[in-house]
């Protein structure tokens, strides 16, 4: 009683953040579990259901599509995130003629609302009046429709997921970088390292801490991806059913189509998959990564 | 300098303890009105403007606007608590709302009102809103779909333009020779023919003119899966595939209005909720765009027409004025208003004549005879149900699966859903 006294004010100091949070966060997380059980109408009226939601769900041939589309973002996504943007970062750190006009080119993305990045794409691909086609038809090149055929959609989507959200991991590994202290880089060059050696013994390993980080974070917004898709598609199209994702076809369900009980069981399915794979990865890190 | 601080900041206190200086008429009650569509919003504020003028003192109306995308949503969540609109627009989803029980029924208001003549309103319209015998909302106006053609486009080929009372097979000899002449002009971008990809000012039309319905009147089947609705189905693939039509991923891409309106587009099918747009285009300026009917299918060329209606929410805490606004609202005096204005097709008689005056590029009569044989729009406000079936036909357009399997896999799963509902 003493201490929870002495610690009355921090308590209070913390309630007003901490009253949202469980109301915004741990209350709908909880009421979003249990509505997984239910079929719930659009005014809140429920009946139970049990598991129904979720048995439906693995016979349904859009969900399905759906979790194999997000593994297909998540599991090329990731690797090519965590590739392009150390490079990048490694480039970046180099003491280069107009560094700051690269970085804040390379950061500018990072900075732009995703609806802005969604409709401009949505320019970039048209299939008649897009950039894109018009270069590669200059190029001698078969235009594409980039984001109308079903068979290359979920590859266009792909491209602009990796884009938009390298520039910003770029920038927590410039500064893990510049974190590595040169003492290392200076006893390597006194042993003769060459600069492949230095990348690959040095670098990467005291680097390893924030791309296990970027590696995580990426993940987890690689497995929720909604807005990209929800804004490059025109509703309508069956090109928004070949590249569905398990968010998007969570607001399909849960607001296009009513379905809130048949939602929540999705969210859920999510949840689990992103915790699985989050753990896995810390589980994998002893391999991989050194903390110095 | 202290004294003036010290006083000056007096008279703030005092203003704001004291509150406002005027006095507020205690028993004014507040009414709001919801609805989405910002273009039609000014227009509205004057019937509503009219109204607070003449109930002052009694009842004081507020628009609530919200935008489309986010509508149903915040309706939803208000609908159910005190903190409703009072009255709402409303349109196919109507029987959502009634079944929730969120809706005041109005048969009783319209019982006991003896000024009000329901016979005003066109019986079609009325019918609509009106769900498991009771009547839910007075109607507003009500749409149609035609065709409108860029008459420049048919000079510059030498093409005749479509006649009044055409059909599909004049369709296809006018569009072919479309397609063949801009072929040989080396025209890559301009297409004979674009169509909406969702279905009301397409597909839904063609299957109801067919006999092939995407969903009957009762709203208890669907018949796009029957042979007709596939031999429909195949007609518009061929559209597509003999040049005739804009391909499926040019469409999925461009709305087929914004394709029409700069010129790629020769013919679309396009509803009256888009006569404004053709209105004041450019080409539209330019006194290009004519209208026609729709091209009869095998039975009819009858449109499938929708249209907004005024609902009041069972939560309202003011019936008696929410009662009194709808009326004022869809009186002759508003409708004219608002058909004068050119954003609504009334549906109401006494109000439509206006409608013509709000036009000078496009010929309003080709609306208003559309408007006169058009069905309503195939929809039970379930989503849920209807989705398999949209997804299907979406697909089968796109030609990445083959067609009569996939009309018939969707509409099996939309028709045990219909049954479930209809149980």
């Amino acid at each position: 009683m003493k201490r929870f006294r002495a610690g009355l004010s921090g308590y209070l100091f913390i309630a007003p953040l901490f009253s949202g949070l469980l109301l915004l966060y741990v209350y709908a997380f909880v009421q979003n579990i249990f509505y997984g059980f239910n079929d719930v109408g659009v005014f809140g009226e429920r009946t139970f259901v049990g598991l129904e939601n979720y048995s439906e769900l693995f016979q349904d041939p859009i969900f399905i599509r759906s979790l194999i589309n997000t593994f297909f973002y998540a599991g090329l996504g990731v690797p090519l995130v965590v590739v392009i943007s150390v490079c990048l970062a490694w480039l970046l750190n180099q003491k280069i003629k107009g560094q700051a006009l690269y970085r804040t080119a390379v950061f500018i993305p990072a900075i732009t609302l995703p609806a802005a990045i969604g409709l401009l794409w949505r320019w970039l691909y048209n299939s008649q009046y897009g950039l894109i086609n018009f270069l590669i038809s200059k190029l001698g090149f078969e235009p594409k429709a980039w984001i109308s055929d079903p068979d290359i959609v979920r590859w266009s989507i792909l491209i602009v997921l990796v884009w938009s959200s390298v520039s910003y991991m770029v920038i927590i590994l410039l500064a893990g970088l510049q974190r590595i202290s040169s003492v290392y880089y200076d006893a390597a060059q006194i042993d003769g390292a060459n600069t492949r050696q230095i990348f690959f013994k040095i670098t990467l390993p005291l680097l390893s801490p924030t791309i296990f980080f970027v590696a995580i974070v990426s993940m987890i917004g690689f497995l929720q991806v909604f807005d990209v898709i929800f804004l490059m598609i025109r509703d309508g199209s069956v090109a928004y059913q070949y590249a569905s994702s398990l968010v998007t076809y969570f607001y399909e369900a849960a607001f296009a189509q009513n379905l809130r009980g048949y939602g929540a069981a999705i969210s859920v399915i999510s949840l689990i998959l992103i915790f699985a794979i989050t753990f896995m990865q810390f589980r994998l890190q002893k391999r991989w990564v050194h903390y110095d | 300098m202290f004294k003036k601080l010290s006083a000056a900041f007096l008279a703030l206190a005092l203003t704001i303890v004291m509150g406002p200086v005027t006095p507020t008429a205690a028993a004014e009650k507040e009414i709001t009105l919801a609805l989405w569509d910002e273009v039609q919003k000014p227009i509205i504020q004057q019937s509503i403007d009219k109204f607070n003028v003449k109930f002052k003192g009694k009842y004081k109306a507020t628009i609530a606007q919200t935008p489309w995308g986010e509508f149903w949503t915040k309706l939803d969540a208000t609908m159910p608590t005190n903190k409703t609109p009072d009255v709402t627009w409303m349109n196919v989803f109507l029987p959502k709302y009634a079944n929730g029980k969120v809706l005041e029924d109005l048969t009783p208001y319209i019982k006991k009102d003896k000024a009000l003549k329901m016979s005003a309103y066109v019986p079609g319209r009325v019918a609509a809103f009106n769900y498991k015998n009771a009547q839910y909302a007075l109607p507003k106006g009500m749409d149609a779909v035609f065709v409108a053609y860029n008459k420049a486009i048919f000079d510059k080929y030498g093409v005749a333009y479509p006649r009044a009372n055409w059909d599909w097979t004049s369709l296809n000899a006018i569009s072919g020779n479309l397609a063949r002449k801009m072929k040989a002009a080396g025209a890559t971008s301009e297409y004979p023919i674009a169509m909406e990809l969702d279905l009301q000012p397409s597909s839904a039309n063609f299957l109801h003119q067919d006999g092939a319905d995407f969903l009957t009147l009762d709203k208890t089947k669907t018949l796009a899966a029957t042979p007709q609705g596939i031999a429909t189905f195949q007609k518009v693939i061929d559209l597509m595939n003999t040049g005739r039509m804009a391909p499926y991923t040019v469409l999925s891409e461009t709305k087929a209005s914004d394709l029409f309106i700069s010129g790629k587009a020769a013919i679309i099918f396009v509803g009256s909720w888009k006569a404004r747009v053709l209105e004041t285009s450019s080409i539209g300026k330019a006194k290009q765009i004519g209208l026609v009917q729709m091209p009869k299918g095998k039975l009819n060329n009858y449109s499938v027409a929708g249209g907004l209606g005024y609902a009041m929410a069972k939560n309202s805490q003011n019936k008696a004025g929410a009662w009194e606004l709808i009326k004022f609202i869809t009186s002759q005096q508003s409708m004219t208003n608002e058909a004068l204005n050119g954003i609504e097709f009334p549906a109401r008689a006494d109000s439509q004549g206006a409608y013509a005056r709000g036009f000078q590029n496009i010929d309003p009569s080709v609306i208003l005879a559309a408007t006169k044989t058009a069905v309503p729009y195939p929809h039970n406000g379930n989503p849920a149900s209807l989705t398999p079936l949209q997804n299907a036909i979406a697909l089968a357009y796109s030609q990445k699966a083959p067609l009569a399997e996939t009309i018939k896999s969707g509409a099996e799963a939309t028709q045990k859903l219909l049954d479930d509902l209809n149980k």
